[in-house]
């Protein structure tokens, strides 16, 4: 900073200074939010895959019971055609 | 934006400036990076919530049917069947039009496939969202798509759309012969001339069509149950809207079928498969409303100051313009102070010579006006000889704000058009905040082919936000814009189809006249109609002729669609949003044609009223001018200088000389009412015969051009057997001097607007011409009173043409 | 249409090119212009090059429209000083407007569907006639009244034809034009307002919807009327402004001691226009007699509306007004006694049928129809022509054209605009730097024929009234006066110091007699006694 250019009516180097190290430490708390969120979305994710898997098998079990049920079933219904 | 404190000797500013801002815009990126990251996590999980939603409820279903099927079976086995003729009966009633899904749906239980309750299951899902049965049942895992299918290439061949709506008795055989024969007359879609006959809802025919084209109908649930949606830009190619999302599939909502390629480029998109479900146009546009919403409201609002801000007056000034200005005033101090008699002298020379080009110019744009051939005009036989199966939709903007008591009205101008019904896309627009428009419009039957739209709440509330809201999924090929009081002549539609027609490609707006119907209400409505018709029967005709920029006229304005939705339509921050296009479209290299056919409009009939729509108007004028002129050697570049110098007489002198007008009468009485000796200082030699000419031969050819306009209608009328005017109209142009005197105090009402706020909307009150039946006071709150119709229609028969017989 | 506009632009070249040809001949070569070509020139003059050049000093006698187009072609006198001196500028101004009368006619004929086989030689006829010819040649203002009066009568036909509403306002400008040119307008726009009320309430017209009712016909009227006599009605109300304003005296072009009025008191000495003044019937019969000579084109459309039975028609009514007009002015003049009822002032009558002929013949359908009422209307035309030859010869009938054509020697104008010429270089050569008082409205030709015209200082200027009233107390030099004379109004210096002329006056001696028409008198420099 010290070898930069000088003006009449210029900034404090000291300034700038301070000024881009603060912008450059919202950048890095920015990418690190970036990150962690990802993660944790991968995880909310993960999580929710499974849950719907799960109910998912259930309700085929639920449906083969259903098609189990009706096909005992069948032969007794009465069937007019 | 942080300061930095300045410091001697330090650090040179422009390059940490340089500096900071490239930090900023990479933290700019991260950030925006984060917002986009989080909006695809929430849509990823919202979409997986519903998934889990849907199959609980699909397992609940299933338990709660696996329960009675056991319970049937422990209780009594015989009782289990007796479900079927119940559901039976749903079933009739849940579908009671085509025949498919009974047979389809029976005869699957009948195979045994399904049971009653299964078949219950998938009707309600049905009911609520819509789709195909056979769709909904393989979905739900009832049946697989063999079986399904296996079953519906039994189906019967669906033949066409009319045998079919005969066949579910939806019409009768006349009723179809009637639409069939106004199909052959004037050509489009038979679907629409049923509805536009009003012979069926809807509702019917589209359920028809879908039948017909193998698809699913809309169910009757129109909320939307996903976040999920397409891109807008895809969402409007193809007209679809993503409405519910099943566990493997979404229902999508359609105006037409797609093709197998767009399809899959919506699967693509989605990731799973869609359905297609057949809305109808209302419906249609309600979706749009929920999902496209806020884009739409973005693009309305937005779309032209994004894509082309050099030509949007959301910037009143810009900062050239303003240190222009600043660095003007300043001379003019400067000079004021050094050599006071030489600056007023210059100024006023300028002035001088920027009236007399004025007066010249008008008056020879007028001259060259009155020429026949100066408008497009056509005979009744011409009209008479369209083939009508030529014409293209053709849609019409209303926007309307608070103004419930003209809607009969409205509706009554509108179906006097003589134009096939079944090609019209009318396209009311209603604020949100409009209450009271909302519910009459909501209680009225109105025909199919309107269409009432919600324009959402947001700034800037102004009429052209509300056109480019309607214009976004507007039909037509053609569009015009007419106010909700607005007469139409019945032939416009197809005159301006024969004049776009005989012109040649690059004319994209035909300019219809407008005139007053209250004209012979008092003085100001006299002068009114008077300087309307000169603007629009000479002034703009000569303007065409003369091929410089034509300020549009508020209504009765038709574009080619295509045109205006490639310029970017209206400016939503300008006040005389039309003025501004007009410039825009001759811009890009586009003309305006003038045809021969009016719209009667409600002249203000009251001062106060006059005096706020005319501030508005040399408002927007100025904003205009502004607009174009922030690089005026651009400007000349692309208009050219004749298109340049009109731009000047018809942009900047409309409200400029209004400005300066009071300057002058002021200096005049001084001068003949008391000899004040100064005022010929203002005026030496050259300067002094250019004043006088000015004086006396100016204003009087601009009081003759009143005489000369008005006696111009009124002949045409005459002509053509048309006695709306009276030729005691003529007599009023006289002491139209005292009409100028108004015309300067809006301007100055204007100009102080421009700088305090630039884009309120003044607004007119409409609805003025019948003293006993509307509330005269100005209040907003107009109270909810629906004129008689016969009263409206005695009115109409005094004041507006006669229909052709 | 290429062709139309070349013909249109042959047909005024060769007329005003011969126009103007003539007309440099007798101003040029042989030395004559009439008296009031003249003067209008001078007026011109005044504006541009006198000693306090300001548009004012136009005049407010005479309507200024003549002077201001000679003002635009005034603005090369420094180049062409002949312009001024030879009265140039008003032979342009007159041949300039012959030529476009020409075309004019052509256009008309065209408009109204004549073919080009009719249309040229008519306007050949109307343009050739020697009378017509001279007049474009003679620099008077009569060719630009005549010019404006023509489109008048041509666009009025148009519209009476098609109800046009763009006829009407071309007829409107076209009137106040006339008006700005001869005060004549002012009876014949009378004539038009009547013609409006017969064409709009007597005349059916296909444009014209005759079921409505009678107060909506009248509105009619009175919305025509102000559309079509609104700029000349204009026209006249400024014009009496600006004598308010600038002589401060409405009237002053009816009543000053220039005016028409003043000039015309000394034909009541006259024993002839005595006895026509006190007799309205001699009066009518003088003004008919005098009508004669220019009204066959007139009598020939009556005859051809009598065998194809179309005398009845209201139309007949319409032109006859348009045609009484000027003789009906002078008529009420001579009773007015105020009128010279010189023979050019009935010639009006002559152009307005003429311009009518087009919508006379457009009545006839085309083909041997409207070819033999061409014919016949050629014949009256030529006949016209014949019969005006005649008169002119005639200094008994038309002593001012009469004028051009006998030797100069004998015509007394000339004689007194050589011996003015004269005066004007005399002055310039004795005294070149010299202030010299004098009345332009009688020292014109002095005034434009000098090279330093700044010298004089004339009625216009800011500074005459103070200085006639007291010359030596204003630094003037020296004092030009013509001779009084009987029936010409007196100038200003004759009219203040009436004995001047004839005895001198104590402030000042005699410096310079001219052959007893005009005398030059040095000022002496000292304060008068009060009078």
């Amino acid at each position: 900073m010290s070898k930069q250019k000088r003006s009449l009516g210029g900034y404090r180097p000291q300034e700038v200074q301070r000024y881009l190290e603060l912008l450059r430490l919202e950048l890095t708390i920015i990418k690190d939010q970036l990150a962690s969120e990802q993660a944790k979305f991968e995880e909310r994710l993960a999580a929710r895959l499974k849950n719907n898997e799960q109910i998912r098998a259930e309700l085929q079990d639920a449906l083969a019971q259903e098609r189990r049920i009706i096909e005992d079933a069948e032969p007794e219904a009465p069937n007019p055609s | 934006m942080k300061r930095l404190p300045i410091a001697l000797l330090g650090v040179s500013r422009r390059r940490a400036n340089r500096q900071i801002d490239r930090e900023r815009a990479l933290l700019e990126q991260a950030r925006a990076q984060l917002e986009i990251q989080r909006a695809e996590h929430e849509l990823a999980i919202k979409r997986l919530d519903t998934e889990t939603e849907q199959l609980r409820s699909r397992l609940a279903e299933a338990i709660v049917r696996i329960r009675h099927l056991e319970a049937a079976r422990l209780v009594n086995p015989e009782q289990a069947d007796k479900t079927v003729p119940a559901s039976d009966m749903g079933l009739a009633a849940a579908a009671p039009h085509p025949s498919v899904p009974l047979r389809m749906g029976d005869s699957l239980v009948n195979a045994g496939i399904i049971t009653a309750a299964q078949l219950e299951t998938a009707m309600t899902a049905q009911k609520q969202f819509g789709g195909r049965l056979g769709d909904i049942l393989i979905d739900m895992g009832f049946a697989t798509d063999e079986q399904v299918s296996r079953l519906m290439s039994d189906q019967p061949d669906k033949g066409r759309l009319g045998d079919q709506l005969v066949e579910a008795r939806l019409i009768t055989e006349n009723q179809l012969r009637q639409a069939l024969q106004f199909q052959q007359q004037s050509g489009g879609l038979l679907g629409d001339i049923l509805l536009s006959l009003q012979l069926l809802e809807p509702e019917d025919l589209y359920r028809a069509i879908a039948t017909q084209n193998n698809i699913g109908r809309i169910g009757s649930e129109l909320s939307i149950n996903t976040p999920v949606r397409l891109p807008e830009t895809l969402a409007r190619e193809l007209e679809i809207v993503v409405i519910h999302q099943y566990i493997n599939r979404f229902l999508v909502a359609i105006s037409h079928p797609l093709s197998t390629e767009q399809v899959e480029e919506v699967e693509q998109h989605l990731g799973m498969p869609i359905e297609q479900v057949l809305a109808t146009k209302d419906e249609m546009e309600r979706f749009w409303r929920d999902v496209y919403g806020s884009e739409m409201l973005h693009e309305s609002t937005s779309k032209l100051a994004d894509e082309q801000p050099h030509n949007s007056a959301l910037q009143t000034f810009t900062r050239m313009q303003l240190g222009v200005f600043i660095a003007a005033v300043m001379i003019l101090a400067a000079g004021l102070s050094f050599q006071f008699w030489a600056t007023l002298l210059t100024v006023n020379l300028i002035i001088q010579l920027f009236y007399f080009v004025m007066s010249m110019f008008k008056f020879t744009v007028i001259l060259v006006g009155s020429r026949r051939g100066a408008q497009f005009r056509y005979t009744p036989e011409e009209i008479a000889q369209i083939d009508e199966r030529e014409l293209p939709v053709y849609t019409i903007l209303v926007p309307m704000y608070r103004e419930a008591q003209v809607v009969p009205h409205l509706l009554h101008n509108l179906e006097r058009l003589d134009y096939p019904k079944a090609k019209l896309d009318v396209r009311l627009l209603i604020e949100e905040d409009d209450d009271e428009m909302r519910t009459l419009l909501a209680e009225m039957n109105l025909p199919p082919y309107y269409t009432v739209l919600i324009v959402p709440d947001g700034l800037p509330k102004t009429k052209p936000k509300a056109c480019n809201y309607g214009l976004i999924r507007a039909r037509g090929e053609y569009v015009v814009i007419y106010d909700a009081e607005d007469q139409p002549d019945t032939d416009q539609l197809k005159k301006v189809f024969l004049t776009f027609k005989q012109c040649p490609e690059e004319y994209a707006c035909i300019q219809g006249k407008l005139n007053y119907f209250n004209s012979d209400q008092n003085l100001l409505t006299r002068w009114f109609t008077q300087e309307y018709s000169m603007w629009f029967e000479l002034l703009l005709p000569g303007i065409m002729q003369l091929n410089v920029p034509i300020p549009l006229g508020g209504t009765s304005n038709h574009f080619k669609m295509s045109v205006l939705k490639e310029l970017g339509a209206w400016d939503p921050y300008n006040v005389t949003e039309d003025a501004d296009l007009g410039i825009r479209l001759y811009k890009h290299g586009y003309k305006t044609a003038i045809v021969d056919s009016r719209t009667w409009e409600e002249a203000n009939s009251k001062t106060g009223n006059w005096i706020r729509q005319r501030s508005r108007w040399f408002k927007g004028y100025m904003q205009t001018w502004l607009v174009h002129m922030r690089n005026p050697f651009k400007l000349i570049r692309e208009i050219g200088f004749r298109g340049f110098v009109g731009f000047q007489v018809m942009i900047l002198a409309t409200p400029l000389l209004p400005l300066l007008n009071p300057i002058f009468w002021l200096m005049l009485v001084l001068w003949f009412g008391f000899q004040v000796g100064i005022i010929r200082e203002f005026f030496p030699g050259f300067i002094y015969y250019l004043a006088s000419f000015e004086f006396y031969v100016g204003n009087f050819l601009f009081i003759f051009s009143n005489v000369a306009g008005v006696y111009w209608v009124i002949q045409e009328l005459e002509r053509r057997g048309d006695r709306s005017f009276s030729y005691k109209l003529v007599r009023y142009a006289l002491p139209t001097p005292i009409y100028w005197v108004l015309m300067s105090i809006a301007a100055l009402k204007a100009a102080w607007q421009l700088i305090t706020k630039p884009f309120y909307w003044e607004k007119t009150e409409h609805g003025l011409t019948e003293p006993p039946a509307m509330p005269t006071s100005d209040s907003i709150g107009i109270p909810h009173t629906v004129p008689q119709p016969q009263q409206r229609g005695e009115q109409s028969a005094k004041t507006a043409s006669p229909p052709q017989s | 249409m290429l062709k139309r506009h070349r013909i249109a632009l042959i047909l005024f070249a060769a007329i005003f090119f011969a126009e103007f040809a003539l007309g440099y001949y007798y101003s040029s070569i042989v030395g004559y212009i009439h008296s009031d070509a003249i003067s209008r020139v001078a007026n011109a003059f005044y504006v541009l090059y006198s000693r306090d050049p300001h548009l004012g000093a136009i005049g407010f006698v005479w309507n200024p429209l003549p002077s201001l187009v000679e003002l635009g072609i005034l603005a090369f006198y420094p180049l062409f000083p002949a312009l001024a001196s030879e009265g140039l500028a008003a032979v342009l101004q007159s041949s300039l407007f012959a030529g476009l009368s020409a075309v004019m006619l052509y256009h008309a004929g065209r408009r109204f569907e004549l073919s080009a086989a009719m249309s040229i030689p008519f306007a050949l006829l109307y343009s050739l006639n020697p009378f017509i010819f001279l007049f474009g040649a003679n620099g008077l203002s009569d060719s630009l009244y005549v010019y404006f009066l023509m489109m008048t009568v041509i666009q009025f036909s148009l519209w009476l034809k098609d109800r046009g509403t763009h006829s009407l306002i071309v007829a409107s400008f076209a009137l106040a034009l006339a008006f700005w040119t001869r005060y004549e307008a002012v009876p014949f726009g009378l004539s038009l307002a009547f013609a409006v009320l017969i064409a709009l309430l007597c005349i059916r017209h296909a444009a014209q919807n005759n079921t409505r009712p009678w107060r909506e016909k009248l509105y009619k009227v009175e919305a025509t009327w102000v559309l079509l006599l609104l700029p000349a009605v204009f026209s006249g109300l400024l014009w009496i402004f600006f004598n308010y304003l600038i002589m401060g005296n409405p009237l002053y072009f009816l009543n000053s001691e220039y005016s028409n009025v003043a000039q015309s008191e000394a034909l009541k000495n006259d024993a002839a226009f005595r006895q026509i003044f006190d007799s309205p019937l001699l009066a009518l019969a003088f003004v008919v007699r005098k009508t004669l000579w220019f009204s066959i084109p007139l009598l020939a459309i009556l005859v051809l509306r009598l065998f194809s039975r179309r005398l009845l028609r209201w139309d007949t009514v319409i032109l006859l007004l348009l045609f009484a007009a000027v003789p009906g002015l002078q008529y009420a003049l001579l009773l007015r006694e105020s009128s010279f009822g010189w023979f050019r002032y009935f010639m009006y009558v002559f152009p307005v049928t003429v311009a009518w002929i087009p919508y006379e013949l457009s009545r006839f359908r085309k083909g041997p129809r409207q070819r033999l009422a061409f014919t016949a209307m050629a014949a009256a035309m030529l006949g016209t022509a014949a019969l005006l030859s005649y008169a002119m010869t005639d200094p008994l009938i038309a002593p001012d054209e009469n004028n051009f054509l006998k030797p100069q020697s004998q015509n007394e104008h000339y004689v007194a605009q050589s011996r003015e010429r004269s005066i004007a270089a005399y002055m310039d050569e004795h005294y070149p730097d010299a202030t010299v008082l004098t009345d332009s409205y009688s020292a014109y030709n002095i005034l434009i024929s000098s090279r330093y015209p700044k010298k004089y200082l004339i009625t216009s200027d800011y500074l005459f009234k103070q200085a006639l009233n007291d010359p030596p107390g204003n630094n003037i030099d020296y004092i030009l006066i013509p001779k009084p004379l009987p029936g010409i109004p007196k100038s200003a210096v004759n009219a203040r110091y009436p004995d001047m002329f004839q005895g001198g006056i104590y402030w000042a001696t005699l410096e310079h007699d001219f052959e007893g028409q005009w005398k030059l008198y040095k000022v002496k420099k000292w304060q008068p006694n009060a009078q």
